[in-house]
This record gives C-alpha cells, sequence and structure tokens, in this order.
C-alpha cells in the first residue's frame, strides 16, 4: 500500500514541476475505457469472523467518459476481487460488480482556463459475493449495496515540454492531473439476517435491508493523451466501506489499487 | 502553472495519500487472547444455538463451570480441550471446534450399538455378485422376494439413470430394505430426490425455522418444506423398510423424520442420532472455527426429534441371530414386509 502512494506520488510530482500552461481543448470528447489495477486490501464481516482479512486486490473496469469543459459524465462497470488471508490456514475470496454513474460540474469561480473545479453526484449500485470454506452452512454469503454520493473533482490540464536528451527526443506530452473524492449522501444495504445461513427452503438471500454506514472513495491520478486522440491514465484508488451500526452484523471493507486505463477517443 | 496551483495540487494528493487510511473508520480489532476467545465462542453459542430447550443444558452454569478455568496464559492445547469440553455439553453431533492441531466433537453414534455389520450382510445375504449402481450396493434377496439396497452417505451423488435402473430391476419385488444404517448424512438435495423415487405425497414432509434473535425461542415462522422437487417418472410404491440406528444422523435423521408423513415408508432398527438442525460456522478471534446448528426442524404436527427419531419397529442385531446367519435388523424388516 505505502509503495503504491510511493510510486503515485512520485510520477505525479516529477510531472507537475515540469508542466507548463497549456491549451486544454484535447481532453475534451467521447471515451470509451478499459482499465486494470491491483493492489491490496482488508475485509472485515463480524457475521463470520470478527477477524481482518488482509490480502491482495484486483479491479477491472469498462466504461464510458463524456468530458468537456463544462461537465463530465461518466458510466463505469468495476469489477472488484479481493483474496485475504489470516494465516495459511484461513482463505476468503470476495467479489464485488459495480455500476457507477456520475454527473460532474464545473463550477467557474473556483475554476480557469487550465484547472478545473468540478462538483456533481454519483449513483452507485453493486452485488458483492464472499466464499469461506471454513465457514460451513455460511460459507458463501452475498450482499447487495446502492448509493448515492457527492462527488468533487480538481483537475489540472497542462503539457510538458519537448525534452532532448543525448540520443533521443521525447516530444510535448499533454496531461491531466487530478483529484476525485466522493462521499455518501445515502446508502442502501440488504445484507444477512441475524442467523447467516440460506433458510430452510434454500433462499440464500433472506435479508434485512437498512440506510446507513459509510462509503468512501478518494481517487488521484493522472491522465496523458496520445497524438492519435486516445488517452490513458494511471490512477491510485482508494475505497473503503463500512456497512455501519444499524447492520446486525458489521462489515469493513477496503482496498487500496494501482490502476492503468486507456481511453479510446470516440468522436 | 503558476506555483500556487502545483502546491494545491500536490498539497491534496498529500493529504489524500496520508488520509486513505480506512483504520480511522473500522471497527478495533479484537484481541486474540484466551479469555476474549472463550468468551466470544460462549456467547456466539448463547445466542445462536437453536436446540438449549431440547438438550436440557443451562448454558448459564456452563459458563460459571468454565470461565475460572480460562486464563490469560492458558496454552492452546489447554484452551482448545476446555472451549471443545464446553460445545461438547450440548451433547450434538453437529457442534465442533476445529483448529490446526484438533477437531473437537461429540460421537452420537456412540450413543447406541453400531446396528450394522456390512462384511455379515456381503457374507449371507449379497454374496460376491450384489450389483453397485452409483453409490447404492443392492441385489435381490429372501428368493428374489425383497430388494436390499445399502446407501451408505448422503453425501454421494447418484443420477435419475442410477434409480432407473434400480427401480426397474425390482418393480417386481414385494418390498424394499433401504439401508440407512451408519449414514452419517450429507447433501440436502440427495434427501429429497431420493423421496421423490418413493411418493407422490404432495403434502409437507416436515417444517423448519431459523434463529431470528438472540432468545432462545426467537425463531422465524414455521416454514413447511414439501418432498415433490424433482420431476420423477417412477415411483417404488411397495412398502419399503428403511434400516437406521445411532449413527444414522443429519441428512439421514432428516430423510427418516420425512418417512414419519409417508404412508409406505417404515423405519426398522434403533433411533436415530438426530442432528435436524443446519450448522452454520464461524471464526474465533485466536483464528479457530466452529460450527453448531441454528436451524430447528420439526414434524408437520410440531414435534421435534432433534435427539433421534424412534423407529417403527425397534430391532438391535442379536448375536445368538448373526451366529445363525441372519442380520436381526434386516430379518425384522423381511417379516414386516412379506407379512403385512
Amino acid at each position: 500500500m505505502k509503495i503504491l502512494k510511493l510510486i503515485l506520488f512520485l510520477l505525479l510530482g516529477s510531472i507537475l514541476l515540469s508542466a507548463t500552461e497549456t491549451d486544454t481543448s484535447y481532453t475534451n470528447g467521447q471515451f470509451l475505457c478499459s482499465g486494470i489495477g491491483s493492489g491490496f486490501g482488508s475485509y472485515k464481516d463480524m457475521g463470520t469472523s470478527p477477524l481482518l482479512y488482509r490480502g491482495i486486490s484486483g479491479i477491472l473496469v469498462f466504461g464510458c467518459l463524456s468530458e468537456s469543459a463544462e461537465r463530465t459524465w461518466e458510466y463505469r462497470m468495476n469489477t472488484n476481487y479481493f483474496g485475504g488471508f489470516i494465516n495459511p490456514n484461513y482463505t476468503l475470496g470476495y467479489f464485488s460488480e459495480e455500476i457507477q454513474l456520475s454527473y460532474l460540474h464545473t463550477i467557474p469561480v473556483f475554476s480557469r482556463s487550465d484547472i478545473f473545479f468540478k462538483a456533481g453526484g454519483r449513483l452507485s449500485t453493486s452485488v458483492a459475493g464472499a466464499f469461506n470454506p471454513a465457514y460451513e452452512n455460511a460459507s458463501f454469503n452475498i450482499d447487495l449495496f446502492a448509493s448515492m454520493s457527492a462527488q468533487a473533482q480538481i483537475t489540472y490540464v497542462f503539457e510538458r515540454p519537448e525534452k532532448k536528451l543525448k540520443r533521443h527526443t521525447i516530444p510535448k506530452t499533454q496531461y491531466a492531473a487530478f483529484y476525485n473524492i466522493d462521499l455518501p449522501v445515502l446508502l442502501f444495504n440488504a445484507r444477512p439476517k441475524f442467523s447467516y445461513v440460506p433458510d430452510g427452503s434454500g433462499i440464500l438471500f433472506d435479508k434485512h435491508y437498512f440506510l446507513g454506514g459509510f462509503r468512501m472513495q478518494n481517487k488521484i491520478g493522472i491522465r496523458l493523451f496520445l497524438p492519435n486522440g486516445n488517452a490513458m491514465d494511471i490512477t491510485y484508488l482508494w475505497k473503503m466501506f463500512t456497512s455501519g451500526a444499524k447492520d446486525i452484523y458489521r462489515l469493513e471493507t477496503a482496498s487500496h489499487n494501482l490502476q492503468l486505463s486507456y481511453y479510446f477517443k470516440l468522436d | 502553472m503558476s506555483l500556487k496551483y502545483k502546491s494545491i495540487i500536490l498539497f491534496l494528493t498529500v493529504i489524500t495519500l496520508l488520509t486513505s487510511c480506512e483504520k480511522l473508520f473500522f471497527t478495533p480489532e479484537i484481541s486474540s487472547d484466551p479469555v476474549t476467545t472463550f468468551e466470544y465462542l460462549w456467547d456466539k453459542v448463547d445466542q445462536q444455538y437453536a436446540y438449549f430447550d431440547v438438550k436440557n443444558v443451562d448454558w448459564d452454569e456452563v459458563y460459571s463451570r468454565y470461565s475460572p478455568n480460562i486464563q490469560a496464559d492458558l496454552s492452546n492445547d489447554s484452551l482448545f480441550f476446555y472451549l471443545g469440553s464446553m460445545l461438547n455439553e450440548l451433547k450434538d453431533g453437529h457442534v465442533n471446534l476445529f483448529s490446526e492441531f484438533n477437531i473437537s466433537r461429540f460421537d452420537i453414534s456412540k450413543l447406541g450399538p453400531k446396528n450394522i455389520d456390512y462384511r455379515f450382510i456381503q457374507d449371507h445375504y449379497l454374496g460376491t455378485d450384489y450389483y453397485i449402481t452409483g453409490p447404492f450396493r443392492h441385489d435381490f434377496i429372501e428368493n428374489g422376494q425383497v430388494a436390499y439396497v445399502r446407501y451408505a452417505s448422503f453425501s454421494d451423488l447418484f443420477s435419475d439413470e442410477n434409480m432407473l435402473y434400480i427401480f426397474n430391476r425390482y418393480k417386481d419385488t414385494e418390498g424394499m430394505i433401504l439401508d440407512l444404517r451408519q449414514n452419517g448424512g450429507g447433501y440436502m438435495m440427495n434427501i429429497f430426490k431420493l423421496l421423490s423415487y418413493f411418493t407422490l405425497f404432495e403434502d409437507a414432509i416436515y417444517t423448519t425455522c431459523i434463529k431470528s434473535g438472540p432468545g432462545y425461542d426467537e425463531f422465524t415462522e414455521q416454514e413447511e418444506i414439501y418432498a415433490t422437487h424433482y420431476d420423477t417418472v417412477l415411483h417404488y410404491n411397495k412398502p419399503i423398510a428403511v434400516l437406521i440406528d445411532r449413527g444414522s444422523y443429519s441428512a439421514t435423521s432428516m430423510f427418516s423424520l420425512a418417512t414419519l408423513a409417508l404412508d409406505n415408508l417404515f423405519l426398522v432398527g434403533d433411533t436415530t442420532g438426530g442432528g435436524l438442525g443446519m450448522p452454520n460456522g464461524g471464526q474465533l478471534p485466536n483464528g479457530w472455527t466452529y460450527r453448531f446448528s441454528i436451524t430447528r426442524t420439526l414434524t408437520p404436527d410440531g414435534l421435534n426429534y432433534e435427539n433421534g427419531i424412534p423407529p417403527d419397529y425397534y430391532a438391535i442385531l442379536d448375536s445368538s441371530d448373526m451366529q445363525q446367519g441372519y442380520d436381526t435388523v434386516i430379518e425384522t424388516a423381511l417379516s414386516i414386509i412379506l407379512n403385512p
């Protein structure tokens, strides 16, 4: 986790220090995106264990992005996986499939030609499943979550001038550095009831439903624009979730992923 | 870009990296010491175990008896001994404690005699040329009048083809013996699948409910469970003797319970081991895992047979019968089938 942060910090810092102001029009457009990332995570479900499982996480992303100076629309499908361990004897697998729809609107008073401050919201729904063979009839569980959150993003668009090395010349490159924070407004959760097993007729998803908990997502990264109009970015993505005090058995998850994405320009 | 804006972005970066720590939001990690582990396990059982009334166990008294033994410097071996012994107070085969070095258990089958000697059955009833179809060992006995079918574990899967072959082979017999002695259980789905070949019965065969709160009597509404879950094309409607003993546990007890509602099936042998609850599992603060029952299963008229389902016809292997080449339980079943 610290290594991921250090890599991104050095990368972002070195690029920013060599930045100059530039035209920002190339950042606009419609993009199809796909990405992959990996890192570290943690998981605790008090219904089955009071212990925090730590392990490796991975993420696959597909989506589309519509970006302009005034607004940003984004639709994403995230597939997350976490494999955790207590010791070599106890292993846990956790996956989630998440659909996100985000809208951000530029706030002119805080923005200028190369800096955009945007605010908006995100709707998200996800299904998450956990498997731990040590828990007998409680080995497998599926949860459902939906959330509405407030979102803010600051984007700084810049270019690095052409750089001549001894044998090579690195051409002028255009970048957008961004920081995005996502805080919950409303969270809906469907989690296991008191006894945490399928009922007698085999209904696996017998749940209690409640509003509450806390969810946070922090994303910081830098996007590189290629001469053909496509783009790619590297992002550090931190997500955490706790189902909160209203849950019968609190669920707590977190992941830290370093993610590489590629954007195909559509227009 | 001005230094001011660069500073802002770098400042946000640093803030993100420093604050992206879930520990600020997560519950503190629990201690793994013996006292915490003991308290956790006792509390879980107290809130979720489904059969305190049937087992006639005073769980508070159990706490008073065991807690003085649990000290912070207790070795893992000693802690396991005390926790395993505490769980065995429930006298339940579905209750276990699992560690890297041992598994605690209460062997229900030891409550009664082992009521089967399969080698004896081979020597005196089946011979060496009996059929093996899927998990079933079977052949004609009693001059071809009765079918003998041995099913040793409900964990063993079988196909429609297996069952169709068996039922076609024995369709002209007077009855069938289904030997479930020492069958320790297995998959629930095999109960319904096997039952579907024996009955067209469409009423509930048992009811089940699940713990819904920490109180000993907090359960969900009773839910009726039906046998006809599979589209079976062939049914065996002749008398079927189901042979049982104390080693017939869990899914086998469930199957035996279901026979109580069916006219052409009857139980012969010793009381089953019970184990009608569905065990769920969990983990303790020190990493060990446990399981115990959190559902209860009743007959449609509300009877609780968690401690075992009594046979319709009691029969225990008798050594003097065996000296003459007779399995007392099989002979009892034969006399009922052939002399209705």
